[in-house]
This record gives structure tokens, sequence and C-alpha cells, in this order.
């Protein structure tokens, strides 16, 4: 038989849990409920039973319709929820072993990075990759994004892997490639300037299956390696000595998180340019919600980056009916309405 | 029985000697504080027992050398509870007590963890604040919530860096009571750092007076606290009054030896 404590001690323990449980759970559904809506709107609207019939019932189906739906929607709608989950779970272990709010892909010049990889192909057609054909831009977007991730590391560890030195290292590396970003910009042929501009303000619409396969697959394979250190990163969050009293080594567990982040952030920004407030922002929606117990902080994390990317490309179909906008400038115009009312409506201070 | 040797330790900061020579034996169920000035090297050993940093010189936990165990069992043999924490996390009491069950803890939370979690909480009669946010309370709260995580490791040598820090007096007295039953009651050998001599005496079973790295005294408190210590290692001109009930040794600051000088 149980003992009396060995009750109170579950009930206060799934009093915690049980509510972050349901928040994970809706916001889940909202992810859904977006994924649809993204698959219906567009230059053609589509009603819900003609997406149904082109998703399941390929045989009966219009052709058109089934063309749309599979080789345009269904590829961006998924990319939207991929790529913002991978931002999110980025941003939020960004913040974690940097214990800083303000660290994400973006402020730490990872898409800096990015963006002069790209821009080094679009201008010169110098790709790390020779040959690279289609791929050629992204694949230099992606390597840049490593490098830079590689730079802020190694500046770091110079002087001890301090999240201090790894921050400033960050920061000091967007201005550096925002500078050579210029100087390509300058340089450029108005050709290849306007396919920079373009690329930088990030955008879903060159989404092909095998890139969405290329960005889910490192998300599928990320996760569960973050996830196993899960108790490990919460611990982080008490400060460097409290985790190393805990028997952490916080140097290879922040090493180890941050060849993850960089991974994800590098997949996530190549194939979509620079989609800059997901990885910022969606992490604090999971905190204000589920607190930071990585085993929810994680997912949450992920569900808050790909419901604000999925909500964006909505938005980005909707503003001007018949054109799509870049995702890149919608995501901040409806994420930071949303962010600001959660601030104002929260009392607890979260950083 | 000796649970913690500590035999010709060394430890420098950048070249800088922070510790010179350190010999203590201590035996289990008993607390051991460690006091001197500032910078005398207290929390620089503690760190050393806990393994968080690597001295020169040996350091026996039940006579093995502590770099031969392994660091997952450091780790549950010995509790350190580090003088600051951060306060930013965004976890409940009930999450940061838990995380001080590293050792044993997956993805789904065993029902012994949380009973042992639950049990402190009890104790230290905190249980009322276990859901609330760790950044929310006051100093004196998130210590208590510190000190139960230290605890509920379950350890065979506990660590306390200023444990009474923000705390007031009814709560020091509390946790000095708490401490000083579990110690005896587990068998766990409590060393802790203090400033307040006073406190000291009256905690502890034995105490080693710290300074300049390397110990000065070490003993029981009523041999070890006497006005000539007072003078030579706070450099404060005091005057020592023995309990007449209870023996224990009170110390009455008068001034400083600096300020005598001055003047």
């Amino acid at each position: 038989m149980a003992t009396k404590i060995d009750i109170q001690a579950k009930e206060i323990y799934c009093e915690i849990t049980g509510r972050k449980y349901i928040l994970l759970v809706l916001l889940a559904v909202a992810c859904v409920f977006t994924l649809i809506i993204d698959i219906l709107v567009g230059p053609a609207w589509l009603s819900i039973r003609e997406v149904f019939s082109a998703i399941f019932m390929a045989n009966s189906s219009d052709p058109t319709t089934h063309v749309i739906v599979w080789t345009i929607r269904l590829p961006i709608a998924l990319m939207a929820i991929v790529v913002g989950a991978t931002l999110g779970i980025a941003g939020a272990e960004m913040q974690t072993i940097l214990d800083n709010p303000l660290a994400s892909p973006y402020t730490l010049g990872v898409s800096a990075g990015a963006g002069f990889g790209a821009a080094l192909a679009l201008v010169l057609g110098v790709g790390i990759v020779p040959y690279a054909g289609e791929y050629l831009v992204s694949i230099n977007a992606f390597f840049f994004s490593l490098l830079t991730c590689l730079l802020i590391y190694f500046i770091g560890k110079a002087r001890r892997v301090t999240a201090e030195t790894m921050i400033l290292a960050g920061i000091a590396l967007l201005f550096l490639f925002h500078s050579l970003l210029a100087l390509l910009q300058y340089i450029a042929t108005e050709e290849a300037l306007q396919a920079i501009v373009f690329w930088l303000f990030g955008n879903l619409m060159k989404t092909t299956w095998p890139k969405l396969g290329i960005v889910a697959a490192v998300l599928i394979i990320v996760v569960p390696l973050l996830a196993k250190d899960a108790w490990k990163l919460t611990a982080l969050r008490l400060g460097d000595e409290k985790a190393k009293s805990l028997g952490i080594d916080v140097e290879k567990l922040r090493l180890k998180a941050f060849i993850l982040i960089s991974l994800l952030t590098a997949a996530a920004v190549c194939f979509v340019g620079t989609i800059g407030f997901i990885g910022l922002v969606g992490p604090h929606i999971a905190r204000m919600l589920v607190g930071e117990d990585q085993r929810f902080f994680l997912p949450m994390s992920a569900l808050g980056g790909a419901l604000l990317l999925s909500a964006a490309s909505i938005g980005s179909k909707v503003i001007i009916p018949g054109a799509v906008f870049p995702i890149g400038i919608v995501t901040s115009l409806i994420g930071v309405p949303f962010f600001f009312s959660l601030i104002l409506t929260k009392r607890r201070g979260y950083w | 029985m000796v649970r913690l040797e500590i035999k010709n330790l060394k430890f420098s900061y950048n070249s800088k000697p922070v510790l010179k020579n350190i010999n203590i034996k201590v035996s289990p169920g008993k607390i051991t504080a460690v006091i001197g000035p500032n910078a005398a090297g207290k929390s620089t050993l503690l760190k050393c027992i806990a393994g968080i940093i690597r001295p020169e010189g040996n350091i026996l936990i039940e006579g093995k050398e502590i770099n031969t165990i392994k660091k997952d069992n450091i780790t549950k043999l010995v509790s350190y509870l580090t003088q600051e924490s951060s306060a930013r996390a965004v976890l409940s009491v009930f999450e940061v007590v838990l995380l001080g069950r590293l050792h044993s803890l997956s993805w789904k939370v065993d029902d012994d963890d949380l009973e042992v979690v639950w049990g402190i909480l009890k104790e230290l009669g905190i249980h009322k604040l276990a859901s609330r946010h760790f950044n929310e309370l006051s100093g004196g709260q998130r210590q208590m919530v510190s000190i139960a995580q230290a605890l509920v490791r379950e350890p065979k040598i506990l660590l306390l860096d200023e444990p009474t820090n923000n705390l007031d007096l009814q709560h020091q007295l509390e946790i000095f009571d708490l401490i000083r039953e579990l110690s005896v009651e587990r068998n766990i050998t409590t060393i802790i750092t203090l400033h307040q001599l006073n406190m000291a005496a009256r905690c502890a079973d034995e105490l080693v007076i710290l300074n300049n790295g390397e110990v000065y005294a070490a003993g029981k408190p009523e041999s070890v606290l006497t006005s000539e210590m007072v003078r030579s290692v706070y450099g404060v001109n005091a005057r020592v009054n023995i309990g007449e009930d209870d023996g224990i040794p009170q110390i009455i600051p008068i001034n400083s030896v600096r300020s005598k000088r001055l003047a």
C-alpha cells in the first residue's frame, strides 16, 4: 500500500507537470490547425475537401489541385513547421547553454554567416563544393553558418568556454559578416543584388520535398541527442558551479549542445534564408508557458517556433491577396504583437 | 573511523597559492566548521573535496583516493552546496530540489525520487513552496531550497559553503539543528564554512581555522577559539567567555587591531 507521503509527492508532481502536458497538447493542436490553413490559403484558395481528396485520394482529385497541394502547398506548409521547430529548439538551447535571453541563431551572427555564404555563391558563383548546381547557395549557407558556430566556439575556448566570451564572439562575428555582406552587395551586379536581397528576406517558396527531407532529418537526428541530456541542461540553468557540483562536465555538455545547435541552425537557415525572430521568441514563449524543465521546454520551444512560422506563412499569403510576401518580413510583424501580449499579461520575471 | 582524510593538499589559482599543505581528518556523524578570514581558502577547500577543482596532494574518502573514484560515484558520495546559485532559472521549487537527484533521474521520474524530494521539503518545512517558482522566492527561501537540494542526494559527505547566508536568526538555528540531526541520524560527515565564530562554536564538533591557505589550528571549539587566535588570524582584539552551563566559548569582539594602530 502506498504511504501518505508517497501519495502527496505524486500529487504535487502531477500538479506541476499536468498543466504542462495540457499546454503541450494545446500548442500541438494549434500547429496542426495552422498547418491545415496554410495548405488552404494561397493565390488559389482551396477548400478542405479539395485538399483532403488531393492528399488521400490521389486518383479522384482534380489534377491541378493535386499539383498545387503536392508540389507547392504541402512542402511549404510542412517546411514552415519544421524550420520553425528547428529554429525554436536552436534558440532555446543557445539561451540555455549561454545563460542569456538574447542568444539566438540570428543575434549570434549565425544567420549573418549563412547570408554571407549565400551571397558569395550568388555574386561570385564561388561554392564550397564545386558543381553543386541548384544546391550551391544552400551548401554555401550551410557551411558558413557552421563556420560561424565554430569561430564562436574557438574564440570562446581561447579563454575558457564561458557564456560571455561566446556571446561577445557571436556579436562581433555578426558585425563582421554584415560588413562583408555589404561589401559583396556593393560590388554585385543588379541581378545578383536582387537575388541576395531576396535571400536575406527569408522565404519558403523554393521548398522542395528533398530540401524538406534534409531539414527534417537533421531535426529528427538531433532532437533525441539533446533530449538525452535534458536533465543536465536543466541543471545548467542553476549556474555552472552548481551544475559541476551535481557531477556535470559543464564544458563538455556545452560543447556537445553547441555542436548540435550549430547543425540545427545551419540546416534551417540554408534553405529558407534569414528568418530572425523565431529562434529568439519561440523559447521565450515556451519559458513563459512551461518553465525550463527541458523535458517540456525543449518540445514547447519547438512547438512555439513551429506555430509562429506557420502562422507567418499564412500571413505572408493573405496580406496582399494573390501575392506571396517573403516570410522573413512577416514573422516579426505577426510575432511581435503576440510576444508583447504575453509579456504584458504575465507578471512573473523571466530573466 | 575516518571518513575523509586530506593530506598535503595544495592548490594555486594562476600560480598564486591558495591552499598550502592542508592536512585534515574528519569522522562520520560529525560537523566540522571551517572558519577564517576572507580569502583564507575556505571555499577552495570545499571545491577540492567536491571534485570541482583538482588540487595537488591526496583526498581520501573512506580510505580511497578521490582520483581513483569514478566521477559519478563522487557525486553520489559528496553533496556540495555552493555559495551562490543563479536565481534566474524558471523552475518550480520541486523541480529545483529534484535536480539534486540528477544521478538517478531519467525522462520519467521514479516514485522513489519524488518521495525523497517531498520528504526533505517537509522536513525543512518548505513543502508549501513546492509549486512556487524558484526565482520568485526571497533570498532566505532560496537558501532553504538549495539546502534541500544538497540533502536530497542522501550524501555521505555534505559540504555547505556559508549555508546560513541570507537567513534570519531563527532559520539559522533551525538549519543547524537539522544538519546536526541529519549528520547523526544518517551518519553524514558535514563540513561547513562559516563567518560567524559564535555560531561555529555552537554548532560544530570540530573547528578548522584557515589562514592564508594554511591550517592555523584545528580541534574542539573550546580549545581553538582563543582571544590570541582571533587577534592573530582576524586582527581583532576580542574577549572569550566560556558559557557556564554548556562550556561553549563565546567571542566578544572589542576592536580591530588596525583601528587601534590608527588611533
